[in-house]
C-alpha cells in the first residue's frame, strides 16, 4: 500500500486534470509533458483503451476508453443497458472484446483467461450473483484464497473467518451459501473477492436492493476495505445517493459510450447526463 | 484386394445406393424426433430408437391377425401413444427442474428407459422380426432393376417428411413448435403452452420413429435389438446435420446412409461404424456453433 | 464439504482404515472360488465406479466411456505381452498412461469446445461405441468378437504362497484401497477438494476467481483415466479373456453408474457402498439374463429420479437425526 499522502496530491492532480466540463474521451497519449507520463507508469492501475464489444452486429460497447488510479473509487453509472456489466466482463476476461485493449499494471492483458487475470490482482462480483451455493459460506471465502496460492486449506480458514467477521458474516459462515437471501449472497462474493487479496475491486450493483441504512453501512464498507486494504475501487451503482457519498469519480455510460466523466458533483450537473440518465428515470 | 472390392461396388453402386438412401430417410425420421424433442425439452432421448421398435415388433405380432395395413397402423399408433406416456410419466420428474439439473435428469431418465425396453424385447421377443415382402418385387429404373419394397420404403419416408416440413412451416401450431424452441419465455408470452406444444413433440416424435420402425422392416428387417442402432445413428445425424430445419436433417440423413451403406460394402459394418462416429466427433470438435440446432 | 470441524476428518480416516481392513479381511469369511471371484469383481467396480463419481460428482464431467478407457489400457497391455512378448507390468503402466491420456484428451476438447452436459455425454459415447466397434472389427490384430487370450500375469512368489485367485484379490482389493485413499485426499484433505467443488457450482464464478477451470478438469480426468486403466488392464489378466463385451457399455458403465449415484456420487465411500450393494444384486439377478439389463434400466429410472443424493447423503442425514 502506498502513503496516503502521495496518494493524495497525485489523486488532486488528476481531478485538477477532469476538471471542466464532461469529456467524451479521455486522453491518453502526446500531449502530456515527460514528467507527468514517467508518473502515470505509477499511477495508473488499470486501462481501458478504444474498446468495442457487439452482440450480433449491435454494440454493447461502443469505443470506451478510460484508466483507473491506483486507490481510487471510480463509479460507473449509466441507464440499464448501457454496458456497464459488458465493461466489467471484458475486463475480467469473461467476454473478449471485439476491439481495443484492457491494460493492468502496464500490461496488456486483454487475451488473458479470466483466471490469469485474477491472479494479477483483479477481483470482480457479479450482478446477478453467482457464489457457489451448495458451498458453505466460510468454504466460499476459502476457496477464493486457495485459488491464489494461499497455502494450506487450515491458514486459509482462519484468515477467511477474519474476512467474514470483518463483514458481518462470521455467524454464517458454517450455512450453505443457497439458504442465503440475495443481499447476504453479494456479501458472500464481495468476501470471496477480498480472500483474492486483490488490486483492484469490481463490484456490480453491490447495493441494489439496500434500504438507506444498509447503504449508509455498505458505504462505510467499501471505504474501509479502499483505505485499509488499499484496494482500488471500481463499482457499477444505481443508487446516486452512495455514489455522491463514495466515489471520488464518476463515470457515465450511456449506449455503450462514455458521455460524461468527473467528481461526482459535476457529473450530477451535468446537462448531457441529466438528459441521458436522469430524464429516462433511474428506478430500475 | 481393394481393387477387386472396388470393381465389386463399381457393379453394385445403384444398388447400394439405394439401399443408402432408403436407410438414411429411415434415419432422417428418426433425427428429426430427436431434434425436435431436445429444441422443445432439452431431453436427450436415448430411447428414441426403441419407438421404433415398440412399432415393429407390434405390427409383427399382429400382421397374422389384422394383415398388413391394420398391424402397421395400430404399431404406430403404439408407439405415437408411448410417446405421450415418456413425456407425461417418465419424465416427470425431470420438468420439475431447471437448467442443467433437467438435461442431466432427462438424459439418465432416457438412458435407463432405454436399457428396460431393450432387456425386455430382447427377451421377450428375440425371435420376432418385421420383415414385410409385398408381391411386387422388382421395379425397373432407368433401365436397372431394384428392389421395389427399398424404393416404396424409401418413397413413403420422403411423404412423411415433406409433409412434416409443411405442417412446421405453414400451419399456426408447427410454428408454435418452432417459437418454442426459440424461446421458451416468449412463447408463453404470446399464449401459446409450452406443455402442449412439448406433447406433441413427443407424439410427433413418436409417429416418426414408428414408422421408421415400419419401413425398415419394408426394406430389410427390423428386430428387437435394432434400436439402439436407429438412435444411434440418428442422434449423429441430429449432431452433424445440426439444423431445426427438416430439409437439413434430410442432407444428413442421405449423406450419412449412403456413407454407411458404401463404408459397409467396403471395409465391414464395424469399422464403417467408427468412420462415422469418427466424423461425428470431429464436428462436434471443430463445428462452430449448431449443434443439436442449439446455437452457443 | 463439511464445516471447519478437525474432529471429524480424523474419523473419517479412521473409517477408511477400517474398511480397508475389513476388505482384506473379506476372503477370511467368505471362503471358495466363486465368492473370491465375486469379490475380486467388487474392487474392480469400486475403482470404475470411484473413477465415475470422482469425475462426474465433482467436476460434472458426464464420461459415458468408463468401458473404453479400461478397455483402452487392457488392449494395449494385452496386445503388447503376447504380441510382443513384453513384460506384464510395464505395459499395464503404458496401458494405464494411455487411458489417462485418451481421458484427459477428452476432457480437453470438451473444455475448449465449451460443450454442455449433453454434449460430453454424445462424445463419450461416441468415443466408448468407436472402441466397441474397433475392437470388434479389427479381428486381425483383437481376435473380434471372440478377444484373445494374453499371457497370464505372473504372480511371483505371491502367487505361489496364495494361490492365483487369492493373489488378483489383494491386488485388486490394494487397489481399490489405494483409489479411496487418493480419492479421500483429493475431495476432503487438499485444497482440490474445495477446487472441485467450486468448479461443479460455478464455472464462471471459479474461472472469475482464479481457478484454471479447463486444467482442473482435465488434470481429473487424467487421474481418473489413469485408475481405470491400472483397474482395467488388472481386469483383463484377471478374467484370463480380453474381449468386446467385458469392456462394453453395458458391461461397466451401467453398473458403475448406478454404483456410484447409488452410494452418491462425488462422495469418498458412495462407490463402495454401491460397489458392495450392486456386486450383491448383481450375482443374484445374473439367471435372468437379457431381461437383468431392464432391472439396470428401471434401477437407474428410480434412483435419479428419487435417489439422486445417495447413499452417503441419506446416512449423513440418518445419523444427524439419531444423534
Ligand atoms: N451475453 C450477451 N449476449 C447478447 N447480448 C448481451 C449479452 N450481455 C449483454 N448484452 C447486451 O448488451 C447491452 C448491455 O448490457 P449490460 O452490459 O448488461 O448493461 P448494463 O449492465 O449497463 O445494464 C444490452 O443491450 C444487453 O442486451
Ligand atoms: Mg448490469
Amino acid at each position: 500500500m502506498k502513503a496516503a499522502g502521495s496518494d493524495g496530491v497525485l489523486r488532486s492532480l488528476e481531478l485538477g486534470r477532469g476538471n471542466g466540463a464532461s469529456r467524451i474521451e479521455q486522453n491518453t497519449k502526446s500531449d502530456q509533458p515527460l514528467t507527468s507520463l514517467l508518473r502515470m507508469a505509477d499511477e495508473r492501475l488499470m486501462e481501458v483503451r478504444d474498446v468495442y464489444k457487439y452482440f450480433g452486429g449491435l454494440p454493447a460497447l461502443n469505443g470506451v476508453s478510460f484508466s483507473v488510479r491506483r486507490g481510487e473509487i471510480l463509479a460507473i453509472i449509466g441507464p440499464n443497458g448501457a454496458g456497464k456489466t459488458t465493461l466489467f466482463n471484458v475486463i475480467s476476461g469473461v467476454f473478449q472484446p471485439t476491439k481495443g485493449k484492457v491494460i493492468f499494471e502496464g500490461k496488456d492483458i486483454t487475451r488473458l483467461p479470466p483466471y490469469k487475470r485474477a491472479k494479477l490482482g483483479i477481483a470482480r462480483t457479479f450482478q446477478i450473483p453467482r457464489p457457489f451455493a451448495e458451498m458453505t459460506v466460510l468454504d466460499n471465502v476459502v476457496v477464493g484464497m486457495l485459488a491464489n496460492g494461499g497455502g494450506s486449506v487450515s491458514v486459509a480458514r482462519m484468515k477467511a473467518l477474519e474476512i467474514l467477521e470483518e463483514l458481518g458474516l462470521r455467524d454464517k459462515a458454517g450455512t450453505e451459501v443457497r439458504k442465503l437471501n440475495v443481499q447476504e449472497k453479494k456479501s458472500v462474493e464481495l468476501a470471496r473477492a477480498l480472500a483474492m487479496e486483490p488490486k483492484v475491486l469490481l463490484l456490480d450493483e453491490y447495493m441494489s436492493g439496500l434500504n438507506t441504512g444498509e447503504v449508509e453501512r455498505a458505504v462505510e464498507e467499501l471505504k474501509r476495505i479502499n483505505k485499509e486494504r488499499g484496494i482500488t475501487i471500481v463499482w457499477i451503482e444505481h443508487i446516486l445517493r452512495a455514489v455522491m457519498k463514495l466515489a471520488e469519480r464518476v463515470i457515465v455510460l450511456n449506449f455503450g459510450q462514455i458521455i460524461a466523466e468527473g467528481k461526482p458533483s459535476e457529473v450530477a450537473n451535468s446537462a448531457s447526463v441529466i438528459e441521458a440518465y436522469l430524464g429516462r428515470g433511474m428506478a430500475h | 484386394m481393394v481393387e477387386a472390392a472396388l470393381d465389386l461396388l463399381l457393379s453394385q453402386l445403384p444398388v447400394v445406393l439405394v439401399d443408402g438412401i432408403t436407410f438414411g430417410l429411415q434415419l432422417a425420421l428418426v433425427a428429426v424426433g430427436i431434434t425436435m424433442i431436445f429444441g422443445q425439452a432439452q431431453i436427450l432421448n436415448l430411447s428414441h430408437g426403441e419407438f421404433a421398435v415398440i412399432a415393429a415388433i407390434t405390427s409383427a405380432l399382429l400382421i397374422p391377425l389384422l394383415g398388413v395395413p391394420l398391424a402397421v397402423l395400430a404399431g404406430i399408433a403404439l408407439a405415437v401413444a408411448f410417446g405421450a406416456f415418456v413425456y407425461k410419466v417418465v419424465l416427470l420428474p425431470a420438468f420439475r427442474l431447471q437448467g442443467e439439473n433437467r438435461i442431466l435428469l432427462g438424459l439418465f431418465l432416457m438412458l435407463g428407459l432405454y436399457l428396460l425396453l431393450h432387456g425386455y424385447f430382447t427377451n421377450q421377443f428375440p425371435t420376432t422380426y418385421l420383415s414385410i415382402r409385398p408381391e411386387v418385387q422388382t421395379v425397373e429404373l432407368l433401365g436397372m432393376s431394384f428392389r421395389f419394397s427399398a424404393v416404396l420404403a424409401a418413397g413413403i419416408s420422403a411423404v412423411l417428411l415433406a409433409l412434416l416440413a409443411v405442417f412446421l412451416k405453414t400451419t399456426m401450431t408447427g410454428k408454435a413448435i418452432r417459437a418454442v424452441s426459440q424461446n421458451e419465455t416468449g412463447s408463453m408470452l404470446v399464449g401459446i403452452t409450452v406443455d402442449r406444444i412439448r406433447l406433441l413433440t413427443f407424439l410427433i416424435g413418436g409417429a416418426l420413429a414408428g414408422s421408421a420402425g415400419i419401413m425398415r422392416g419394408l426394406a430389410a428387417t427390423m428386430g428387437p435389438e435394432s434400436g439402439i442402432e436407429l438412435t444411434v445413428l440418428a442422434l449423429l445425424i441430429s449432431v452433424v446435420g445440426g439444423v431445426r430445419s427438416v430439409p437439413g436433417t434430410v442432407v444428413a440423413g442421405l449423406m450419412l446412409g449412403i456413407v454407411y451403406m458404401v463404408a459397409s460394402f467396403l471395409v465391414g459394418t464395424y469399422l464403417s461404424v467408427v468412420i462415422m462416429l469418427a466424423v461425428t466427433i470431429a464436428v462436434l470438435v471443430l463445428r462452430p456453433q449448431g449443434l443439436l440446432g442449439e446455437s452457443e | 464439504m463439511a464445516a471447519p470441524d478437525e474432529h471429524r476428518i480424523d474419523v473419517r480416516l479412521l473409517v477408511l482404515a477400517a474398511i480397508s481392513a475389513i476388505l482384506l479381511a473379506l476372503p477370511l469369511v467368505f471362503t471358495g472360488r466363486y465368492y473370491l471371484r465375486v469379490l475380486t469383481q467388487m474392487s474392480f467396480f469400486i475403482v470404475f465406479a470411484s473413477a465415475f463419481g470422482l469425475l462426474f460428482g465433482r467436476t460434472n464431467q458426464l464420461f459415458l466411456c468408463i468401458a473404453a478407457l479400461a478397455g483402452i489400457s487392457a488392449y494395449t497391455s494385452g496386445l503388447l505381452t503376447s504380441r510382443l512378448g513384453m513384460e506384464h507390468w510395464s505395459t499395464i503402466l503404458l496401458g494405464s498412461i494411455f487411458s489417462a491420456g485418451v481421458a484427459a484428451g477428452l476432457s480437453y476438447v470438451a473444455n475448449v469446445r465449451r460443450m454442455g452436459v449433453v454434449f460430453v455425454a454424445i462424445l463419450t459415447l461416441a468415443f466408448q461405441l468407436i472402441f466397441e466397434n474397433l475392437v470388434t472389427g479389427l479381428v486381425w490384430l483383437t481376435g473380434g468378437d471372440t478377444g484373445f487370450r494374453p499371457p497370464p500375469l505372473p504372480l511371483g512368489p505371491l502367487g505361489s504362497l496364495l494361490g492365483e485367485q487369492m493373489s488378483f484379490y489383494l491386488i485388486a482389493a490394494v487397489l481399490a484401497i489405494g483409489t479411496l485413499f487418493v480419492n479421500y485426499w483429493l475431495m476432503e484433505r487438499s485444497k482440490w477438494g474445495l477446487i472441485m467443488e467450486a468448479v461443479r457450482n460455478e464455472e464462471v464464478a471459479s474461472e472469475v476467481i482464479g481457478i484454471n477451470v479447463r486444467r482442473v478438469k482435465v488434470t481429473v480426468s487424467a487421474l481418473s483415466g489413469f485408475m481405470i486403466g491400472l483397474a482395467g488392464a488388472l481386469y483383463g489378466y484377471f478374467n484370463g479373456l480380453i474381449s468386446p463385451i467385458y469392456f462394453s457399455f453395458a458391461s461397466i458403465d451401467i453398473l458403475s453408474q448406478v454404483m456410484a449415484v447409488f452410494g452418491g456420487r462425488g462422495t469418498v465411500i458412495g462407490p463402495l457402498i454401491g460397489s458392495a450393494v450392486f456386486t450383491y444384486v448383481n450375482e443374484n439377478i445374473r439367471y435372468l439374463g437379457p431381461i437383468s439389463l431392464s432391472v439396470y434400466g428401471a434401477l437407474i429410472v428410480v434412483l435419479f429420479a428419487a435417489f439422486r443424493e445417495g447413499m452417503v447423503a441419506t446416512l449423513r442425514r440418518w445419523t444427524r437425526l439419531v444423534f
